[in-house]
């Protein structure tokens, strides 16, 4: 999957530790699916499209580890998004939307500075038995997510000027604590980010708690923190691996307040295939009548070798007259359904 | 040309086929010229300028194959423009706005897809070259040279958004390449033999399939020295009412070894009412505008290093705003190219270019040679291509 450029020797002659070893990995993924909505557009009529990153976003990346010795590296990674169907920057025109960090990791874990995924946005990708992809649409817009992904995600899966921890494999447990500087002059805590995430491996158990915290108030303005709290187990059965998780979001002002459930299924259908299956609801607390949303969910995906595959999928979302789900049915009261057949190739 | 970069072993070991190969080829082209411009004020005063991909555009790309097994493979192209004069990356490529560039901006503006290839042939999706680039791509008579300013590239590829704005899947600027397209090029075994391709492009409009979409069908022959390629193509404004159809053929054919004749024909014409700008402040009505485009060229080679290209090209505007602004424009072009080795070229090149009148309908179709008030302008050109 990935390729390691020679280090250039004028390079290798700088750097100072004498067992230095250095190597750059370029690596990507490319993702397009051809996709058919029943009400594009918020209810303007069907549409049909060619779309990037429907299963995973699309990108390019580079990376790359340096042995300081002693079991100490130094890693990096600039990973950019890239919209295939237009060719432009994903991520709002960012050079490296996706990832753009560097760290140290040894035995004490791993800690990285710069932009990087969520503890929140980990722990849901990895309970998602659609790994917040394929269904509803182009990814972490979609209302997979287990659902719902924008909710959990605090309007977005990353953050910039954060520094992340992350512990070693402790028996089977693991534990990230992020903080994002909200870099707010003379109010620290205005845009400022906390996360925390935790998650037990042990045979075919999996399961993961996070939580994120996040004031989205404008300058000037008086703070308010949205809180969203996460948790889910998967367990393989190895006929079929099960997965269900619980969320809930709240705000200072109490203008945005969700709980989201979701149950999945991935079921192995021979060496190559494989069907997945969910069904997810939100209920927006902020109302308290026709305030529930559910999605179904029926996926397929076969591989045609470790790095492509082909997928399809069928979604549909039905929004109450008092709730939003995000995603493929963007509106209040709302009701949308999608199909679609793609490729993704990783290299 | 390309450097490909060394496969982890331990990937390769996970790749579930036997056959399983993969690599990332990282590759490009930094061109840079000078270039002196005679008539480049309306007093006829010059100027010069250091232009980037005057030989072939300047670029960076990325792209890829995995054996998939029983002859399919998985394929992706990642390829952006490099301003390396200013060094801009990418570069617009519509988003409702009719000028050249567009206000949207892509970094990958000239390929960004990843398909399958195999015996039945090869789909890419995502953003693809139209057909007509290739047609007429294959003989062009200065192989794509100074594209800025190429008929072929700007008028017979639907490049000029300013004159051909609207149109397709970038519902603005350039058409040269449709965003949200597939594209289907039939078998075609060791680049020799007869083929076909097929391209649509969805313009992805709630309730209106067809607005802003393109499709777009062609045939071609090469032998891998003498070619020819027609193709025909239809792409729908953001209403779906006003349609702009076209064709782009080339004919490529070697007399003897070292001379080969080229010649290009296009023409691209509006059909329904679309409004255009001409300025900041008007836009007029493009219907029934059509933009033809002849090329001729002759490739001489001295040796196998050193190749002189002398080349014409005539464009004529008809048919819109009741004829007002018909116009014409031809461009003399003597295009010498010596060969530093496989990777490198030296070139020079002297453009002459004369417009009907020194009226803009006239000296617009000179696509920025000739300035406005003039009606005849040289251009100078002396530069190096590198590619990597």
């Amino acid at each position: 999957m990935k390729k390691t450029l020679i280090a250039l020797s004028v390079l290798a002659a700088i750097s100072g530790a004498a067992q230095a070893q250095s190597n750059v990995t370029v690596y990507g993924v490319l993702d397009m699916a051809l996709q058919g909505e029943n009400n594009g557009g918020n209810g303007a009529g069907k549409t049909f499209s060619l779309d990037s990153g429907v299963q995973s976003g699309s990108r390019l990346g580079f990376k790359g580890s340096e042995d300081l010795g002693n079991g100490l590296k130094a890693n990096f990674k600039l990973e950019m998004g890239v919209n295939a169907d237009t060719g432009a920057s994903a991520q709002g025109g960012l050079a490296f939307g996706r990832a753009a960090w560097v760290g140290l990791s040894g035995n004490f874990g791993a800690v990285q500075l710069g932009r990087q995924n969520k503890p929140m946005f980990d722990a849901v990708d990895s309970i998602d038995p659609f790994s917040t992809g394929i269904i509803g649409g182009t990814a972490h817009q979609s209302t997979s997510a287990t659902g719902l992904g924008n909710l959990f995600f605090a309007t977005n899966p990353r953050s910039t000027n954060t520094i992340n921890y992350t512990t070693t494999n402790l028996s089977g447990f693991t534990g990230s604590a992020a903080y994002t500087f909200g870099e707010a002059a003379g109010d620290a805590t205005k845009g400022r980010g906390i996360g925390a995430s935790g998650s037990y491996a042990a045979g075919p158990l999996y399961a993961t708690v996070a939580y994120h915290a996040e004031d989205v108030a404008a300058v000037g303005v008086a703070n308010n923190v949205i809180k969203h709290v996460f948790a889910g187990a998967t367990y393989d059965f190895v006929v079929a691996k099960a997965a269900a998780s619980y969320g809930k979001v709240s705000s200072d002002d109490n203008k945005t307040a969700y709980k989201l459930w979701s149950l999945g299924v991935t079921v192995p259908v021979s060496a190559a295939g494989a069907v997945v299956a969910s069904v997810t609801g939100v209920k927006n607390d902020v109302v308290t009548t026709a305030n529930k949303s559910t999605q179904l969910a029926l996926g397929y995906t076969h591989s045609l070798s470790k790095r492509t595959n082909v997928y399809t999928s069928v979604s549909r979302v039905a929004n109450d007259a008092g709730v939003n789900a995000g995603g493929l049915a963007s509106g209040l009261g709302l009701t949308d359904s999608m199909v679609n057949v793609g490729i993704r190739h990783a290299f | 040309m390309n450097k490909s970069l060394i496969a982890l072993a331990v990937l390769s070991a996970c790749a579930a086929t036997a056959s399983a190969q993969s690599s990332v080829t990282v590759y490009g082209i930094i061109d840079a010229a000078t270039m002196y411009n005679t008539n480049q004020t309306a007093t006829g005063g010059s100027k010069v300028t250091l232009d980037a991909g005057q030989l072939l555009t300047s670029r960076w790309g990325f792209k890829g194959s995995e054996d998939l097994g029983g002859g399919m493979k998985a394929i992706f192209n990642l390829e952006g423009t490099l301003a390396n004069d200013t060094g801009v990356g990418g570069a617009g490529f519509g988003g409702n706005s009719f000028t050249q560039g567009g206000n949207g901006t892509s970094l990958f503006d000239r390929l960004a897809w990843v398909g399958l290839s195999g015996n039945f042939g090869t789909v890419t999706m995502g953003r693809n070259n139209i057909l007509g680039v290739d047609s007429v791509g294959l003989a062009d008579p200065i192989s794509l040279a100074h594209a800025g300013s190429n008929p072929n590239v700007m008028f017979s590829a639907l490049n000029a958004g300013s004159l051909f704005g609207g149109f397709g899947t970038n519902q603005g600027g350039t058409a040269l390449r449709q965003n949200n397209s597939i594209k289907y090029v039939s078998p075609f075994q060791n680049m020799s033999g007869f083929g076909a391709a097929a391209m649509y492009g969805f313009g992805e409009k709630a309730g209106d399939t067809g607005a802003s979409s393109y499709a777009g069908l062609s045939g071609f022959f090469t032998d891998g020295v003498n070619g020819a390629a027609l193709s025909y193509a239809k792409l729908k404004d953001v209403t779906g009412t006003s349609e702009l159809a076209g064709w782009a053929a080339g004919l490529k054919y070697m007399v003897v070894p070292g001379v080969t004749l080229r010649a290009t024909y296009s023409h691209n014409k509006i059909d329904g009412a679309i409004l255009i700008p001409v300025s900041a402040t008007l836009a007029l009505n493009a219907d029934k505008r059509k933009i033809a485009v002849t090329g001729l060229g002759v490739d001489y080679a001295f040796t196998p290093q050193a190749t002189i290209t002398g080349a014409y090209y005539g464009t004529k505007r008809s048919g819109d705003m009741n004829g007002l602004l018909d116009g014409k424009a031809d461009q003399y072009i003597v295009l010498g190219k010596y060969a530093l080795s496989k990777r490198t070229i030296a070139y020079a090149s002297l453009t002459y270019a004369k417009a009907g009148s020194s009226n803009a309908q006239d000296t617009a179709l000179s696509l920025g040679i000739i300035a406005a008030g003039n009606s005849s302008a040289t251009r100078t050109a002396l530069g190096v291509l590198h590619s990597f």
